[in-house]
């Protein structure tokens, strides 16, 4: 197994590790926990950046899960800096998110709802919008923390509509359940009800047991905050029953602290004291020193009645200790109340007192204390809510960019079609141009290849009597007779291959015309020879077409041109366009009835030092100055719409400069001339 | 008879000499050549219309066939030389424009020398 296969199957064991740990963070953190935890160990030691981002996102999440909260930022830390040079920004949402949860823990609530509506605007960029509904709950929380009920509720509501859309029933418990205990925390005792028994149900059909004994719980409690006292026992028994079941040793003491106090209203102190012990023991057991001190005072409000009993004065100065230790000011205040119950019960008056004074103290801090905190909640929600309007500002301008972005762009793709179909349209127009001039060609071909064909039936037939005289002239034994019959013959010959030669060339030039040209082959041409036969081909072309038109034209060839080297049907398109275009100017300035005008199309040749001087002039009309520089623009005509395709002289353009390094020149005067040179490079010729 | 052939195609008059070859040398008919309209006119001008006949090609550079036709219909009027338009553009058009032009008979390309020497016959006899 090479090397780069086992990191690969490393690779996707770590990916797997990681999906089952995130898959079950929320239900066995635990077991997450050891998933993510062999996942990051294996990712370091491959340097798998995209699997250590993700292993350390699920195990933060267990560490905050179990209050580890200064363990879980550096790893949550370490996550955010991979998912950002791996711009995942999904990756970064959640564990934005999860620092801000961090935060709250931490008591930081502005850091936290800052951090959350940066995770929010994440999510919603990337359109992750199950994160977005999380993220949404968590600022509700934040906000409920900060006794800012109404935001809370607002972004509650928020996350929940989000969960309901994506029908998650699961998740909809979660806002639900606080939206609850918001109602619950406002003595609306009712309207708690309603919604922790929609998250019962919630989570009763996802089986989610731990949450299910909570929301039990909750419901056992606001009955008993209703004074339905035996709905209460049943739904916190039942919480007990399952939570026992799952092992989940807090929510067994919370049920059980409840249990007490519903015990201990309805008179059951024997009950109320055998929950309350048994709490405490689970208490202390998990470490939950704020639990323990408050059913440590609890226990000790059972035994009003035996005022000097050391076991009360036991549990009290325990709870003094614990709540001293912890920094609880509301719960040693509630201690100093008990004591003070505790020493009248006792008749010690003074110990009372004393206890009362300093009770009352604490009340009064914490009074102020409360006093202070929702100042500055509010001025933690005031910042927050700038920090989000800043940051909805930017969203708002970013959605705009993007808008923006999307418009450019569905114009140029709108462009590149059309850009697609006019080079569609223009290829179409080529070919029509050359169609166009294969038309012409055809027309005059057609014709053209009738006398030559005159020729070869004729002199065929003549030749075929002539042998027949020859023979009887070979019996007559006239011998002087016979060599001026096959004499006759031979000629006749000659004659008829020279025409079958010059109808297979006529026949040819036509195939080649319409043949694509740019494959073509240079190959050695006699130049006049080429432009001789286009001139005729145009000439009688253009005559098939136009019965009336009339033109003389001469040619003067240089017969010191030689073979040049040329793709012959390429240069016979520039030639047979150049006569074209010269006898339909003549044939205009004809119609004009310009007394005594002879129209006259004139071809010449000439060896050049370096090349071959080809000139297409013609006495027409000319060409005005102003749109001399556009003739060789493609689609650029002065024929009326339909008789050119404005394509022509583009064509001859590139065939004579692109394709042989050529030249093309115009030389005009208006209403008097039109010349053109075509100059093909060559080298001199060798004698 | 004379007989004046009008054709840019050079090889015109060895094809005439030798399909008419026989007739040549009996004597019954003198051929001349033109190469173009211009040239036919100065030929008959020259020999005062001895030309009894006249074939004439249709496309060639400078004066059409049919210009010559119509010239020498127009111009020599009592009575006009015969005109036979010899052509290798058979088509409708050309054939129309040649007969109202008054050209006497309208031959294709290419020729059909038993035909053509049929025609002359009834044309000179008839």
């Amino acid at each position: 197994m090479s090397k780069d296969v086992a990191i690969e199957l490393l690779e996707k064991k770590i990916d797997a590790l990681n999906k089952q740990a995130w898959d079950v963070r929320v239900y066995d953190s635990l077991k997450s926990m050891a998933l993510s935890n062999e996942s990051v160990e294996l990712a370091k030691s491959i340097n798998y950046h995209s699997g250590l981002a993700h292993g350390l996102k699920s195990l933060g999440f267990c560490l905050l899960r179990t209050a580890n909260n200064n363990e879980a930022l550096p790893l949550l830390q370490e996550a955010l800096t991979l998912f950002g040079s791996l711009h995942d920004l999904k990756g970064e949402a959640v564990v934005i998110g999860y620092l801000g949860i961090l935060q709250r823990n931490c008591g930081n609530f502005g850091e936290a709802l800052e951090l959350l509506f940066k995770a929010l605007e994440r999510s919603e960029q990337t359109a992750f919008t199950e994160n977005a509904g999380t993220d949404h709950y968590q600022i509700g929380v934040t906000y409920k923390y900060l006794g800012n009920f109404e935001k809370a509720l607002d972004s509650l509501y928020k996350s929940l509509s989000i969960f309901r859309e994506l029908n998650n029933r699961l998740l909809q418990s979660y806002p639900i359940n606080v939206i609850g205990s918001i109602y619950f925390e406002n003595e609306d005792y009712t309207q708690a009800l309603k919604y922790y028994q929609e998250g019962l149900m919630l989570r009763q059909e996802s089986q989610d047991k731990l949450g299910e004994s909570g929301s039990l719980d909750n419901i056992g409690f606001t009955h008993f905050k209703l004074n339905i006292h035996r709905e209460a026992i049943y739904y916190c028994t039942e919480s007990l029953v399952i939570s026992e079941r799952t092992g989940d040793k807090r929510s067994q003491a919370n049920a059980m602290h409840h249990l007490a106090e519903i015990y201990k209203k309805t008179g059951n102190a024997v009950l109320a004291t055998k929950f309350s012990n048994d709490s405490l023991q689970i208490r202390k057991q998990i470490g939950d020193k704020r639990g323990e001190t408050e059913i440590l005072i609890f226990l000790a409000s059972l035994q009003e009645t035996s005022g000097n009993n050391s076991e009360v004065f036991n549990w009290l100065d325990k709870a003094l200790n614990i709540s001293k230790e912890i920094k609880g000011i509301d719960l040693l205040s509630k201690t100093y109340f008990a004591l003070c119950e505790y020493y009248k019960q006792g008749g010690r008056f003074e110990e009372a007192i004393e206890q009362l004074e300093l009770h009352i103290l604490l009340e009064k801090e914490l009074h102020k204390n409360n006093v202070n905190q929702k100042i500055h909640n509010l001025e933690i929600s005031h910042n927050a809510e700038e920090a989000k309007k800043e940051a909805d500002t930017i969203r708002l301008r970013n959605k705009e960019l993007n808008d923006l972005n999307v418009e450019i762009r569905e114009q140029k793709e709108k462009l590149e079609i059309t850009l697609a179909d006019l080079k569609a349209t223009q290829a179409q127009l080529i070919q029509s141009e050359k169609m166009a001039s294969l038309g012409e060609l055809t027309a005059g071909i057609a014709h053209e290849i009738q006398n030559p064909l005159n020729f070869v039936n004729n002199f065929s037939e003549v030749s075929n009597e002539l042998i027949g005289e020859l023979v009887d002239e070979v019996d007559k034994g006239n011998t002087r007779e016979v060599k001026v019959l096959a004499k006759d013959v031979k000629q006749n010959l000659e004659k008829i291959l020279h025409h079958g030669k010059r109808a297979d060339s006529i026949v040819k030039g036509m195939l080649q015309h319409s043949r694509r040209s740019s494959s073509a082959a240079k190959e050695p041409t006699d130049i006049n020879k080429l432009a001789d036969e286009y001139l005729r081909l145009s000439y009688h072309g253009l005559r098939a077409k136009d019965k009336t038109f009339n033109a003389d034209y001469k040619s003067g060839p240089d017969d010191g041109i030689g073979m040049i080297d040329v793709v012959p049907q390429d240069i016979g398109r520039v030639l047979l366009n150049l006569f074209n275009n010269a006898f339909y100017s003549v044939a205009e300035k004809k119609k004009r009835g310009i007394e005594g005008y002879k129209p006259e199309v004139t071809l010449t040749t000439q060896r050049k030092e370096n090349g071959v001087l080809i000139r297409v002039r013609d006495n027409g009309l000319g060409i005005p100055k102003a749109v001399l520089d556009k003739i060789y623009q493609p689609f650029f005509t002065t024929k009326p719409t339909g008789e050119g395709t404005g394509l022509g002289l583009s064509m001859s353009y590139d065939i004579i400069t692109k394709g042989h390094g050529g030249t093309l020149e115009a030389r005009t005067k208006e209403s008097e001339y039109a010349e053109f040179d075509i100059l093909l490079p060559a080298k001199p010729t060798t004698p | 008879m004379n007989i004046l052939v009008v054709d840019d195609e050079a090889d015109m008059k060895s094809l005439f000499e030798q399909r008419f070859r026989k007739e040549i040398r009996d004597g019954h008919i003198q051929f001349a050549f033109a190469n173009s309209g211009e040239e036919a006119l100065t030929y008959m001008n020259r020999h005062d219309h001895e030309a009894v006949l006249i074939l004439s090609d249709i496309n060639m550079p400078g004066m059409t066939g049919l210009e010559l036709l119509k010239h020498i219909k127009q111009k020599y009027e009592a009575p006009p030389p015969v005109v036979m338009m010899v052509t290798a553009y058979g088509d409708e058009e050309n054939y129309n424009r040649a007969m109202e032009l008054g050209a006497d008979d309208f031959l294709t390309k290419p020729i059909d020398f038993a035909l053509l020497k049929e025609k002359l016959n009834t044309k000179v006899n008839g």
